[in-house]
């Protein structure tokens, strides 16, 4: 009786034991499997790159319609690291575009769609830069209320050369109340080298005229005697290039020539030069004078 | 009259947040804010929002499935267990139905404080947390108020609850799709049809005119008198729906 | 003019599905106190008659009538108890919750809870969800909550479906003290033994109409039968001879 109790028990424990074997052959046969199906009959898998129209979209997603416009935007950025499926850059930027346009159009508010499909796709080709302007002038049709949509349409221009567009931009973004106050101290820049020194200072007088603020008006009447101080020196440059025929090499030649007394003092500290080869009057951007003085 | 009622919407109110189904939802909806914390992290630079919106969503999907799934079917399985002739032998057909509403709202207020309260929590975990929200989902409890509505009447209008559940979620969508299916389809109408159109228009609930999701997102609210006028409206359309809903009832032999 | 002790009255009560005649002229009275079984065979009948009486169901034809007045809801909300056929309460509740909750909705005292359960024996497992019950205990607890309003008349539709044969006897040995305590008692079954154990009187129902209404005594004469059983098979029989030959 004993014998067989034993018998009994051990063979449920080697069945038991069978039984785990088993199923951790299976487990095993399973994964190996798994692996030698992903090595030998992977199939290279077809990307669809297609857009619903956002029009159709809007109909169907209803009051979803933001979080439909959040799923494009998440394609949108993942599409950004697609470009290396797309044979022609241009269908690339295209691909992207697309889905932020579809994004934006379902949600306008999602500002960073327009910083991704307009400044982050586009390089120094000006086909790109006109890309990138375009879309986000469409963009500004759609949303009107965000500082960064002119902001960034201007440094498009910027980068495009353009720099009176790229200031009538920044004169835009900076209306808004929003807006940092850098965007309005760099548009008389954005004139200067435009070759219109003339409206970075009418600007910068305005400017002057409409701040309260007193740390701020520091800063602008700074920056406004650095720029009457390039507007003088470059009228003197042009009327020294008229009278004898070619532009002075430095800015001593205007004295010598006695149209100049004395080189005015650069507010920014480095001293005012030629640029030997635009002939424009430059000078090197750094602390202010008159603040270093305060400071110590 | 009112105790009666109450207890009726008690006796649906505990057999409802007990049940298996409101386990399942908000297990499902404890994956679906980690699927929230996935795709904010995808967004690169609207993280936050994209976090919200998708909470929201979220939400409104996962109460919607809940109290319209969870009032059908068991709506059809107090008719099959014969419960429901017990009840009626305790309470009037109108006590009843108005009970059994006043029960599946407080199902969906239940859930949307839980909801809630996870939803804010993840929020505040990552940064994007704004009162605002708060107020979209009031707004989720007035169109869902109008869907448990739809569901009760279809219950007492269909044998099958298959047919129940499936035109009440169906009619949620519809009426989701309506305002801009409307301006399409105005554009070619003639004046007759366009009267039509309106009518079925007006005449089915304006879910989307109760829905500030997208505003809440951004921590813009409408004033207080757009709250007022939803909530007059959303209660009262609901309202209507129950006396659909009991008319159908009282006529309907068990 | 109606019997003095009689509670429940139907008259020429008719009730059609469709085409189908589910009840025809249905004449039968209930007295006061008395336990009446009405028998059947499946598809008879019997719980389409008891749903018009708990007025789930409205008659084409004819009358309920209640202590001598037409029945309305307010008599079967506030004096009737029912108990259905093959009933499920809700799972997710224990029995305290359930009856607490139906007490606390008309205004009946919290203690009638306990009584209601102890008589039904179910007082050890009134926290228990009811989901965890058995078919008799689910039962007893559908009989505790036809008790609960403390009605004049209990409605009971197959009590005893279901139960092995101990459930059973409790919900007879119940019935019986139901009885005693002056309860109008109408229930249908077609378990033979527990009808000729409980019964004052009985009404068979075939195909609609009520044929034999009496005492299971004259009943027994009437078909010369030992049994119950074999009376009403010899009564289903003669009745099913007639519609033919008509």
């Amino acid at each position: 009786m004993v014998h067989c109790a034993a018998y009994f028990f051990k063979k449920r424990i080697l069945n038991s034991f069978l039984l785990n074997l088993s199923g951790l052959a299976i487990f095993v046969f399973i994964t190996a499997g798994s692996c030698l199906l992903e090595n030998n009959f992977l199939f290279e898998k077809r990307k669809i790159f297609y857009v619903p129209p956002a029009n159709y979209l809007k109909v169907v997603c209803g009051s979803f319609r933001s979080l439909c416009a959040d799923l494009f935007y998440i394609r949108g950025v993942l599409a950004i690291t697609e470009s290396g499926e797309f044979k022609n850059r241009g269908d690339w930027a295209d691909w992207v575009q697309k889905n932020f346009e579809t994004a934006l159009t379902l949600d306008p508010k999602l500002t960073q769609g327009y910083f991704f499909a307009g400044i982050v796709i586009v390089r120094d080709k000006p086909e790109e830069i006109k890309k990138g302007i375009s879309f986000l002038e469409n963009g500004l049709k759609l949303n009107s209320s965000d500082w960064q949509i002119p902001y960034w349409i201007g440094l498009n221009y910027y980068q495009a050369g353009n720099f009176l567009k790229a200031a009538e931009y920044y004169q835009k973004a900076s209306a808004f109340s929003d807006a940092p106050q850098y965007l309005k101290s760099n548009q008389p820049a954005f004139y200067y080298k435009a070759n219109r020194p003339d409206l970075g200072l009418a600007f910068l007088e305005g400017l002057a005229h409409s701040v309260k603020d007193p740390e701020q008006l520091k800063w602008i009447e700074i920056k406004l005697k650095w720029f009457e101080n390039i507007v003088e020196l470059e009228g003197k440059s042009e009327q020294f290039k008229r009278l004898y025929g070619y532009s002075p090499l430095n800015l001593e030649k205007l004295i010598e020539a006695g149209l100049l007394k004395e080189i005015p003092a650069d507010p920014f500290g480095s001293g005012y030069y030629i640029d030997k080869d635009s002939g424009r009057v430059k000078s090197k951007v750094g602390k202010p004078t008159s603040l270093e003085k305060s400071e110590k | 009259m009112i105790k009666k009622i109450l207890a009726v919407s008690f006796l649906n109110f505990k057999q409802g947040i007990r049940d298996k189904l409101f386990l399942s939802v908000v297990f499902f909806f404890v994956f679906f804010l980690a699927l929230c914390v996935l795709l904010g992290k995808l967004s690169v630079g609207e993280s936050e929002k994209v976090l919200r919106n998708a909470g929201l969503a979220g939400i409104e999907l996962s109460c919607l499935i809940l109290v319209v799934f969870s009032l059908v079917f068991s709506f059809y399985r107090e008719k099959e267990s014969r419960i429901l002739e017990i009840y009626l032998s305790y309470f009037s057909r109108s006590q009843y139905i108005s009970g059994k509403l006043i029960g599946y709202l407080l199902i969906c207020i239940f859930y949307l404080v839980l909801a809630a309260l996870g939803y804010s929590l993840i929020l505040f975990l990552y940064n994007g947390f704004i009162w605002q929200v708060t107020a979209g989902i009031y707004g989720l409890f007035l169109k869902l108020s109008i869907a448990i509505g739809f569901s009760l009447v279809f219950s007492c209008l269909f044998s099958s609850p298959t047919i129940a559940f499936l035109c009440s979620l169906f009619l949620y969508l519809t009426t989701e799709a309506a305002y801009p299916s409307l301006k399409i389809i105005l554009q070619g109408a003639n004046q007759f049809q366009i009267i039509i159109y309106k009518c079925l228009y007006y005449l089915l609930p304006n879910l989307d005119k109760l829905d500030i999701k997208s505003q809440a997102v951004y921590g813009e609210l409408p004033n207080l008198s757009f709250f007022i006028s939803a909530s007059f409206y959303g209660l009262g359309y609901c309202l209507f729906l129950w006396f659909i809903a009991r008319l159908i009832f009282l006529r309907k032999e068990y | 003019m109606e019997n003095e002790s009689s509670i429940l009255s139907f008259r020429n009560l008719s009730k059609s599905f469709a085409r189908t005649n589910a009840l025809e002229n249905i004449n039968l009275e209930i007295k006061k106190g008395e336990v009446f079984g009405l028998l059947g065979p499946n598809g008879a009948g019997k719980t389409t008659l008891i749903r018009c009486l708990i007025k789930l169901i409205n008659p084409t034809q004819g009358d309920i009538f209640y202590k001598d007045r037409l029945l309305l809801d307010k008599d079967v909300h506030e004096h009737f108890g029912f108990l259905p056929e093959n009933f499920q309460p809700p799972a997710n509740l224990s029995a305290q919750e359930f009856l607490e909750i139906l007490c606390w909705g008309l205004n009946l005292k919290t203690g009638y809870i306990d009584s209601c359960l102890k008589d039904v024996g179910l007082i050890n497992q009134k926290d228990k969800l009811i989901k965890a019950y058995s078919r008799g205990m689910i039962q007893r607890l559908g009989l505790a909550i036809a008790l609960l309003k403390q009605p004049q008349v209990i409605i009971l539709d197959e009590p005893t479906l279901g139960l092995d044969p101990i459930g059973q006897n409790q919900i007879l040995s119940l019935l019986i003290d139901l009885h005693s305590q002056g309860k109008t008692i109408f229930f249908s079954s077609h378990i033979f033994s527990q009808i000729e154990k409980v019964c004052n009187r009985i009404g068979i129902i075939h195909q609609g109409k009520l044929g034999f209404v009496g005492s299971i005594k004259d009943f027994l004469d009437k078909h010369h039968s030992p049994t119950l059983e074999e009376g009403f098979l010899k009564e289903v029989e003669a009745d099913d001879q007639k519609n033919t030959s008509r």
